[in-house]
């Protein structure tokens, strides 16, 4: 399971990753503005996560139930181990989402809408063929930039 | 006469609530009588798509919200095609919309479009917290319609 230091280790070089395909640009702007905001979800993931881990007392809901773990969760990964139902999702993205949506713990409507956004232009790659999504360039930097802001603003980090 | 009135509204309201599901009932071969069609396609698709009837009720409530809000807003714009699945990537159940927006569409516009997906989103996620629901949109212009189509199989016919 990696820590917070290791999470933030992995948000620091997709961060310099991000900024090495901005670098890579042609006549019609950036070449891979696909991958650029795909990137910039999984930065944001590894700063979320970092988060997590750091949570003493993890809030989300089930059936309709305000619920809380304590020293549990480290990672998203980790609640399909405390919720009884077969039928949920696996993926540690529905997870993190709970997280992310529960006020409780203490993410902004804007973050939660920040990190939302990324989920969506990372996915969208897969049913936009036709053309370079060069608008969410743009956003996804932004989304980014306020989840690392947050982030930065909670705790003593080495992200640049 | 002005009861009769409202309560045809509240059917017509019900039936736009339910036309997902319906629709995909009749594709799927049930018979045309509308009450078991519906339950029958209902029941299908919560069971093999959705983790549960809640799931996939609110993902159709998350979707006509956008789109009746999405028709107040933008009344030069339409909505080609709406659609609802889970994500791949997550199960997170998905409201999904083909928009017909014109290519050089401002970026105001593109601004409000994106804020209100996530205006529905996170209005939902408070009003039934524990049932996450993704609103994504793609131009019409742009998309791989054979992805969409995989993805979020169940549509409604008239948007």
């Amino acid at each position: 399971m990696p820590t917070f230091i290791e999470h933030e280790a992995q948000a620091a070089s997709n961060l310099a990753f991000v900024d090495e395909i901005f670098k890579l640009s042609d006549n019609d702007g950036l070449r891979f503005p696909d991958w650029y905001a795909t990137v910039c979800f999984y930065t944001a993931v590894h700063v979320i996560e970092a988060e997590i881990y750091q949570m003493a007392t993890v809030y989300y809901n089930f059936n309709g139930k305000p619920m809380a773990l304590t020293g549990k969760i480290r990672h998203s990964s980790d609640f399909k181990l405390f919720l009884g139902r077969t039928t949920l999702p696996t993926s540690p993205h529905f997870y993190r989402r709970l997280v992310v949506d529960d006020s409780r713990n203490g993410f902004s409507m804007d973050v939660s809408a920040a990190y939302n956004s990324l989920y969506e232009y990372s996915c969208k790659a897969r049913y936009e063929c036709f053309k370079k999504c060069h608008k969410n360039v743009r956003r996804s930097k932004e989304a980014l930039d306020k989840i690392v802001a947050f982030h930065k603003s909670k705790f003593q980090s080495a992200l640049p | 006469m002005a009861e009769t009135q409202e309560k045809n509204l509240t059917e017509s309201e019900e039936d736009k609530n339910w036309s997902v599901a319906f629709d995909m009932g009749r594709e799927m071969g049930f018979e045309e009588g509308k009450e078991i069609g519906r339950k029958e396609a209902f029941d299908m698709i919560a069971d093999r798509f959705f983790y549960d009837k809640f799931d996939l009720s609110n993902t159709i409530q998350c979707a006509e919200t956008f789109i009746k809000r999405f028709n107040e807003s933008f009344a030069d714009y339409s909505i080609a095609s709406a659609r609802i699945g889970v994500a791949p990537s997550s199960s997170i159940p998905t409201a999904f919309f083909v928009l017909d927006v014109p290519e050089n569409i401002s970026d105001e516009d593109d601004n409000r479009i994106d804020a209100l997906k996530r205006e529905v989103e996170l209005s939902f996620a408070k009003r039934n917290p524990g049932h996450p629901v993704c609103v994504w949109s793609v131009e019409k212009s742009s998309v791989d319609m054979n992805s969409v189509e995989s993805d979020f199989p169940f549509y409604r016919k008239i948007v």
